[in-house]
């Protein structure tokens, strides 16, 4: 049985080598997800807006997507962006990650 | 890596427009041309998501944005590395076109909150159907847009991007009117 990369799902005992390489080159939207859900809970988690701070806290979320979605190893060109919309102390963030084959 | 800051801030004197995104965290807000992966012609489809199970037929699926999929082309692998010269990227040519899509699609437009959605929909879409006639053959195009009020707050749009520095790259352009902002970004990546 091959050995999966970091950050791959589980894989049967009984799975086909074909399967495997399936899994391992494909982009697992929720894998991803739940690599964004961390980078941004770690960069900004229940801070509240600070005008100074916002510049670092978006380049954190996205370098940090970037850094663990490399890690996966998987053969992809990647592309992060962030949106962050403040108002007062409330802020929203919205962070999408796109995969594409090479 | 590579990247690319837009700061648009009421909060301050100088400077214009908030923004608020239709998109969400997860897939993409449009459809991309697809090459054969890695992993073979077999894998091609079944592989790409598989959290969602088997695809439904092509004739009924919608992305996520709720616009219908075209059929999904797929290009043969053209084993350069390279670009043939004169097809590179050229940020300046797609930036322009992208001032343009946003000049016609948001003149006179005004916000409002139920109409937004489709409104940012159809730009997005716009500005794929335009990059595409216009960028290089063999590049896969990533576009986006933000679309927001002017209501006093502020917004930071930024991107960041693992791909090849010599071969990729993307342009950007934002537009402001009284009551609206709109900021369109397209990365363009090279694919063999």
């Amino acid at each position: 049985m091959a050995v999966p990369a970091a950050g791959c799902t589980v894989l049967k005992e009984d799975s086909t080598e074909k399967e495997n390489s399936k899994i391992m080159t494909a982009f697992v939207v929720d894998e991803v997800s739940n690599i964004v859900k961390e980078a941004i809970e770690s960069a900004i988690g229940g801070n509240a807006y600070q005008h100074s701070k916002v510049n670092q806290w978006t380049t954190n979320v996205v370098e940090q997507t970037l850094s663990q979605l490399t890690k996966l190893g998987k053969p992809f060109k990647y592309i992060g962006s962030c949106t962050v919309r403040w108002e007062n102390k409330t802020m929203y963030c919205i962070v999408s990650a796109f995969g594409l084959s090479i | 890596m590579v990247y690319r800051d837009g700061h648009i801030d009421e909060t301050r004197p100088e400077g214009s427009g908030p923004a608020s995104r239709c998109g969400s965290v997860l897939g993409p807000t449009s459809s991309f041309l697809r090459c054969n992966s890695l992993a073979g012609p077999g894998a091609g489809l079944e592989g790409r998501r598989p959290s969602l199970g088997p695809l439904p037929p092509l004739g009924s699926r919608v992305s996520f944005s709720g616009l219908p999929l075209a059929a999904a082309r797929w290009a043969e692998p053209s084993y350069r590395t390279e670009p043939a010269p004169g097809e590179r990227w050229e940020a300046a040519r797609a930036q322009w076109a992208l001032e343009a899509v946003l000049q016609a699609g948001l003149r006179d437009a005004c916000y409002s909150g139920a109409e937004a959605g489709r409104l940012a929909r159809e730009l997005c879409e716009l500005v794929r159907v335009r990059l595409r006639e216009l960028s290089p053959p063999r590049y896969e195009l990533v576009c986006s847009v933000v679309l927001g009020p002017r209501a006093g707050q502020g917004v930071r749009v930024v991107s960041r991007a693992l791909w090849d520095a010599a071969r990729d790259g993307l342009a950007s352009a934002a537009i402001t009117n009284t009551s609206l902002f709109a900021v369109a970004t397209v990365h363009g990546l090279y694919c063999e």
